[in-house]
């Protein structure tokens, strides 16, 4: 049985999508058993926009999913797959 | 905007204070380096550095960077502004839609036409020309008038960028740019130099507004929170608020989720705006911000009674720099007491103390 966290996953397309050039090239795949690791893929120009200068975009990012998940009743993981 | 100027034994450390000073993030400030600041062999101090600092007026971006995703932009449609809908854009069809806007917008006869009914087959890359040309002329023509010596790049940069801030503010529903309509086409005729960029009309607080409003209610509505999302400009400032019951889930501890969401607007109105956003942003959830200020300045004020009574520097918690302004301006109105910030990034923290003279 793997970890479902809907709220803290449509909350990650949110944002991810909210600030890529392509957002049809952004996939999130989800892993783990009782944490859910979501992986982050986006087209090769956006990385750098999800991340951000020193990673201050992407830890926004896992800030606000990670407070989304309180509401799967979850603890998350984003990983931006490179 | 004021400048200030602060010193430090690093160029780092002067950057922090000066952040400190005006309660800003990062990329929201200017700094331009007076001395660098040197050190003996033994790492003793030789001279301080010193830099002299301000809130950034724009925040411009490395403009290769704009350039490249202007044409990016240009090849998948425009898009850079409303959320909703523009995954389904493919190239073609946006490039249609934004020639056919840029045309209405900037209220040249010529502008619908190229990128719109005439250009329907011509490649995504031209397309994104002809828009551009049409966000010279809509704004005034400035450029075409102005400077006939820069460069092919750099006319060609400051059209995109036009024509970016035109797509803007026309998604923004402010008609506004009309006053262009300038006759002869910018790229036959003038190329913008390099500096002219910077007189690109920046995005105004409205359209900040409307773009910010439309992230963090989306964003609250994805939480499965309900709330409201208003705004509030005063002179160059924009608040956008989200009013609320329960929204403590995008407060976060110490308010870390409102600081995130705060983060991710600036980071999306810079990029709507091409690097181009007027003012300061700040985004307050559920009320957070003022409570924080509140207690902040009481808190304060307790401390420094107890400095004043007994002479002994007191260091407060670690804080984010607009706290720290908030401690900084608190005491700046105490006679007697001075303050200063020590340690870094996450660690950094305001001290109180007697002033020295």
């Amino acid at each position: 049985m793997s970890a479902e966290a809907p709220t803290a996953e449509g909350v990650l397309e949110y944002l991810i999508k909210s600030i890529v050039e392509q957002p049809d090239e952004v996939r999130i795949e989800t892993s783990g058993d009782e944490r859910c690791t979501f992986s982050v893929t986006v087209a090769d120009g956006d990385m750098g926009r999800v991340i951000g200068r020193r990673g201050r975009v992407a830890n926004a990012i896992r800030t606000i999913v990670r407070a989304a998940a309180v509401r799967d009743e979850t603890e998350i993981d984003v990983d931006f797959v490179d | 905007m004021e400048w200030i100027e602060t010193t430090g034994t690093t160029l780092d450390e002067a950057k922090e204070r000066a952040l400190d000073r005006l309660g800003v993030a990062e990329d929201e400030m200017e700094v331009e380096v007076l001395v660098e600041g040197s050190r003996s062999m033994f790492g003793l101090r030789k001279t301080e550095a010193r830099l002299r600092a301000r809130v950034r007026p724009t925040s411009p971006r490395p403009k290769v960077e704009r350039r490249d995703r202007n044409r990016r932009n240009g090849q998948k449609g425009q898009g850079r502004n409303g959320q909703k809908g523009r995954g389904r854009n493919d190239g073609q069809q946006s490039g249609r839609q934004s020639g056919g806007q840029g045309g209405k917008q900037s209220g040249s006869q010529a502008g619908g036409r190229d990128g719109g009914q005439n250009g329907d087959r011509k490649p995504a890359e031209e397309r994104s020309e002809g828009r551009s040309r049409r966000g010279g002329r809509g704004r005034g023509g400035r450029s075409s008038d102005g400077n006939t010596s820069g460069n092919a790049a750099g006319g060609r940069q400051a059209d995109e960028m036009a024509a970016q801030k035109a797509e803007a503010n026309e998604t923004s529903g402010r008609g506004g740019r009309e006053k262009g309509s300038a006759t002869e086409p910018v790229r036959e005729n003038g190329r913008g130099s390099g500096r002219e960029r910077a007189e690109v009309e920046a995005m105004d607080l409205q359209t900040q507004a409307r773009i910010t409003e439309e992230f963090v209610q989306g964003l609250l509505d994805k939480m499965g929170l309900e709330a409201r999302v208003a705004s509030t400009i005063e002179e160059d400032r924009l608040t956008v608020e989200a009013q609320g019951l329960n929204l403590g889930l995008a407060i976060g501890q110490r308010g870390e989720t409102v600081r995130a969401i705060t983060e991710l607007s600036r980071t999306l109105v810079q990029r709507s705006s091409d690097g181009q956003a007027d003012g300061s942003l700040t985004v307050d959830i559920g009320g957070y911000r003022e409570r924080r200020r509140t207690f902040l300045a009481d808190f304060a004020r307790t401390q420094a009674e107890a400095v004043l009574e007994d002479g002994h520097p007191r260091a407060l918690e670690p804080m984010g720099a607009a706290d720290r302004k908030v401690v900084h301006d608190t005491i700046a109105e105490i006679d007697g007491l001075s303050t200063t910030s020590e340690g870094s990034d996450a660690d950094r923290r305001v001290v109180i103390s007697v002033s020295s003279n």
